[in-house]
């Protein structure tokens, strides 16, 4: 179907104008994060005094930067990887057997991104207490950033397989592979763009958790949301702007990046419940 | 058959995210549920064998923790209604644009606010939303308000906040249900004399029900465990479930009792997920039935 011909009409009316004013209501926060972050007053005022970099090198020196938002990289880091290493094996398993019980995994493994963040670091809190290890630790805290990172890559790589015609690793087979060989020189090549952005968004998604921490952290191991959100909670700290800025910029680019491997518009498509 | 042992050991490789899963995941949400039946303990968290209801019978006989759970439910209720409403475009934008600039923009921008941190969209909206924030400070300087609005610390501020954190879930799953609607459906219903709109709401928006239900579920599910946008932007007036939920166990140390109120709150997400399914499928079949 000719797809211009068709739309010579448009959308229904008053489309455009509610996606506009959408856009604005996303982007509005973020930018005016940014702004702040640059301005010279020591309290949080609009507008601006004056142009300054004082907060964001205040923010750099700071214990919320070289403690917490190292800790958060590396937890994401971390947290992430664990996630493709479990997430990928399982996503195969999922699009190319019927197993009995094969819905109910892959719904086990998308609900962490519907139940309560809250509720998860809770029952995780609780059963470290009970089995009398890893409470309040790091690798606990990233056991739990695993859990809330996977639904993003097995969303994504249950999508990229579905729509992957298996007849390309099929002719592998034939041409004398064996499956572990056909899978790595011939699927794992065509899918690894969404493997990519399943990483990327698990990463910035576990970068950016404050439920799960909140239950999980301890003062000396507080990862960048609820360092930021203690400073926020009592004071309106011009660094905690910074700290913004410096996170919008990070994830800005990565999203950026992320969009020039793949079309992140059928990101959901392939995945069904 | 011969592919039968093959299969089966691809079905192996589902393993080590199941056996995760079940020990990090199913046990420790299990052992809550437990936790939540036992009676209270100051500062205790281990579970004993003893098991009573007075936690849950606590939750519903208290005035405020029925009305955090009531708050929590239409807060999340208004705040699914407006994502709706103002994401469904934007999504249909996403799925039928020719220009690709627009639609890399709106895919861009809506991943970007799916992923910044949290804390820093809602300091964003401390500084749009306060009394002396963008809208208040712009409005007073210029004379158009004797007095600032009150825009935050109350449920205005709490849906924007609902909003903006759970637009992107709605309008990923959308996106690639509206493109999986052939456009020529839409042409039929026109050329048969349908208006532009009439033929959207008609023919488009029922084709895309699938994808509306899994947003609305993401959605809906989001808002009502957000515990930081009510306590930011809502102040203690407007408390809802999950903001009683830390506070009992962080205030109080009574981890029976938050247990119980993570429970409740659970459940109540579970009721609605699965009522929503269950009306879905049924009118779905009707549907299917009647054609």
């Amino acid at each position: 179907m000719n797809k211009r011909n068709y739309y010579r009409e448009g959308y229904p009316r008053g489309f455009r104008l509610v996606v506009v004013i959408t856009s604005a209501f996303l982007i509005a926060p973020a930018l005016v994060v940014v702004l702040t972050s640059f301005n010279s007053a020591p309290y949080l005022s609009f507008p601006m005094k004056g142009f300054s970099v004082h907060w964001i090198i205040e923010y750099l020196r700071s214990a919320l930067f070289t403690q917490s938002f190292t800790l958060s990289l590396l937890l994401a880091a971390a947290a992430s990887t664990g996630a493709l290493l479990l997430g990928i094996p399982a996503s195969i398993a999922l699009v190319r057997v019927r197993f009995p019980g094969r819905d109910l995994l892959q719904a086990l493994l998308v609900a962490p991104l519907m139940l309560p963040g809250a509720v998860i670091g809770l029952a995780l809190y609780t059963y470290y207490v009970n089995i009398g290890v890893l409470m309040r630790s790091f690798p606990g805290l990233l056991l739990g950033h695993i859990i809330i990172a996977m639904p993003f890559v097995v969303i994504t790589v249950v999508g990229a397989l579905s729509s992957f015609n298996i007849d390309i690793e099929n002719a592998a087979r034939i041409l004398g592979a064996n499956a572990i060989q056909a899978f790595f020189k011939a699927t794992l090549p065509n899918i690894y763009p969404s493997i990519m952005v399943g990483g990327f968004l698990a990463f910035i998604y576990s970068f950016g958790q404050f439920s799960i921490s909140l239950y999980l952290s301890t003062p000396d191991l507080d990862p960048l949301p609820v360092a930021l959100y203690s400073t926020l909670r009592f004071a309106h700290d011009p660094r905690v702007a910074a700290a913004g800025s410096v996170a919008i910029v990070l994830v800005v680019s990565s999203i950026l990046i992320v969009n020039r491997f793949t079309d992140l518009d059928k990101w959901f498509a392939g995945f069904r419940f | 058959m011969t592919r039968m042992p093959r299969e089966n050991k691809t079905a192996l490789l589902a393993i080590p995210a199941l056996v995760y899963f079940l020990l990090f995941f199913f046990v420790p949400i299990f052992m809550l549920l437990t936790l939540a039946f036992n009676p209270k303990e100051l500062g205790n968290i281990t579970i004993r064998p003893v098991l009573t209801l007075e936690n849950f019978k606590l939750f519903f006989s208290y005035p405020v923790y029925r009305q955090s759970l009531v708050n929590s439910l239409w807060l999340a209720s208004v705040a699914t209604v407006i994502c709706l409403f103002i994401g469904y475009p934007v999504a249909y934008t996403i799925a039928r644009t020719t220009s690709k600039r627009i639609q890399a923009f709106l895919v861009i921008l809506v991943f970007c606010s799916m992923q910044i941190d949290l804390t820093v969209r809602i300091f964003g909206y401390l500084t749009i939303l306060g009394d002396n924030g963008l809208i208040n400070g712009s409005l007073t300087r210029v004379g158009v308000l004797a007095r600032p609005l009150p825009l935050m610390y109350n449920a205005f501020g709490v849906i924007v906040g609902l909003v903006n954190i759970s637009l992107p879930f709605l309008i990923l799953p959308l996106i690639g249900i509206i493109e999986s609607v052939s456009p020529d459906f839409l042409n039929v219903a026109r050329l048969l004399g349908c208006s532009r709109w009439k033929g959207f709401l008609k023919v488009e928006l029922p084709l895309s029900l699938p994808g509306i239900i899994t947003g609305v579920l993401f959605a809906f599910a989001i808002s009502m465990s957000s515990y930081l946008i009510p306590v930011l932007l809502g102040g203690w007036g407007r408390a809802v479930l999950p903001v009683y939920i830390y506070q009992q166990i962080s205030n109080q140390g009574l981890w029976q009792r938050g247990a119980a109120f993570a429970i409740v709150l659970l459940l109540t997400n579970l009721i609605v997920v699965f009522a929503l399914i269950r009306y879905y499928s049924r009118s779905y079949t009707k549907r299917v039935l009647a054609a």
